[in-house]
């Protein structure tokens, strides 16, 4: 049984930004992104931490980062708590060598992040199922 | 989602092509993999380095071990775990609706496990067995039971109606 409903960043013209990325991944991406959601769906947040989530600081407080590696390349899905059983996912990143590819991925989700909170117009639920 | 299949046909058309398929799969065994030795790890308050020196091998090992997009975990090694922890290891290839429940039971205390205790195990075993016998007992005598618990005990409320 899910504990959490994910949610996804809509742009100003109503698209779906993570469902954007998630079409251009190659398939051991994208089917891993619906494993590690699966999981994080079913467990309590103090046990999404360690390979799975961490939560950004410095300038990128604020977001956390779901993480996994997929096709060779370390991805990196910003979003954050939305609700007491709610996450909205905001940004599709990637990481290489200690970097966000792109560089401006944690401002861009903060940025994101404030458009989510002043209209729950700029997000919806998560297009996959879950279970 | 239909009556008696753990998923949806919508979860179930996002995993219809065998590619997608195996490859989700592969990624949820690791994960239920890494999540159960990180609960057998927390569950005894060890740090990784304390539990490999427990198990016998590195941190490194036990971060690998924990770490979901390794996927290179040998049989050896988690059978060596469950030997330095005296708990037993069993690998199947379940129907998928087993499969599915299972991997929809990952919290850390799904997947707490106790050593073997022998003698005492076996009176747990028995007294739960008889519990459950009481309760079909019950149920046939127009009492209603409520028996909640888990391997620790169990409690059992039970209430007679007219």
């Amino acid at each position: 049984m899910a504990l959490w409903a994910f949610r996804c960043y809509l742009d100003a013209n109503g698209v779906d930004q993570i469902r954007a990325a998630h079409a251009e991944k190659m398939r051991q991406a994208r089917n891993k992104f619906l494993s590690r959601l699966s999981a994080l769906a079913t467990l309590p947040f103090e046990e999404w931490f360690g390979a799975y989530y961490k939560e950004l600081h410095g300038v990128a407080a604020g977001v956390g980062e779901i993480r996994f590696k997929a096709d060779g390349v370390q991805q990196r899905v910003l979003g954050y708590r939305s609700g007491e059983r709610e996450f909205t996912l905001l940004l599709w990143a990637t990481e290489k060598s200690g970097r966000f590819v792109p560089l401006a991925a944690p401002a861009t989700a903060l940025s994101r992040k404030a458009e989510t909170e002043q209209s729950k117009d700029r997000s919806h639920a998560l297009w996959l199922a879950l279970e | 989602m239909p009556s008696g299949l753990p998923w949806s046909k919508e979860f179930s058309a996002q995993i219809g092509d065998k590619e997608d398929r195996d490859e989700y799969v592969a990624d949820q065994v690791r994960v239920l993999i890494a999540l159960s030795i990180r609960a057998l790890r927390e569950q005894r308050g060890l740090s990784q380095t304390a539990f490999g020196r427990l198990i016998g091998k590195p941190q490194s090992v036990v971060s690998r071990l924990e770490d979901p997009d390794y996927g290179k975990v040998s049989v050896q090694t988690l059978l060596e775990v469950g030997a330095a922890l005296d708990i037993p290891l069993m690998i199947s290839y379940p129907e998928w609706e087993d499969w599915f429940r299972q991997m929809r039971r990952l919290k850390k205390t799904d997947l707490e496990r106790r050593p073997f205790a022998g003698a005492e195990q076996a009176d747990q075993a028995a007294n739960d067995a008889s519990i459950l016998q009481f309760s079909a007992v019950a149920r046939d005598s127009a009492i209603s039971t409520t028996v909640t618990g888990n391997r620790e005990g169990a409690t059992m409320k039970v209430s007679a109606y007219a």
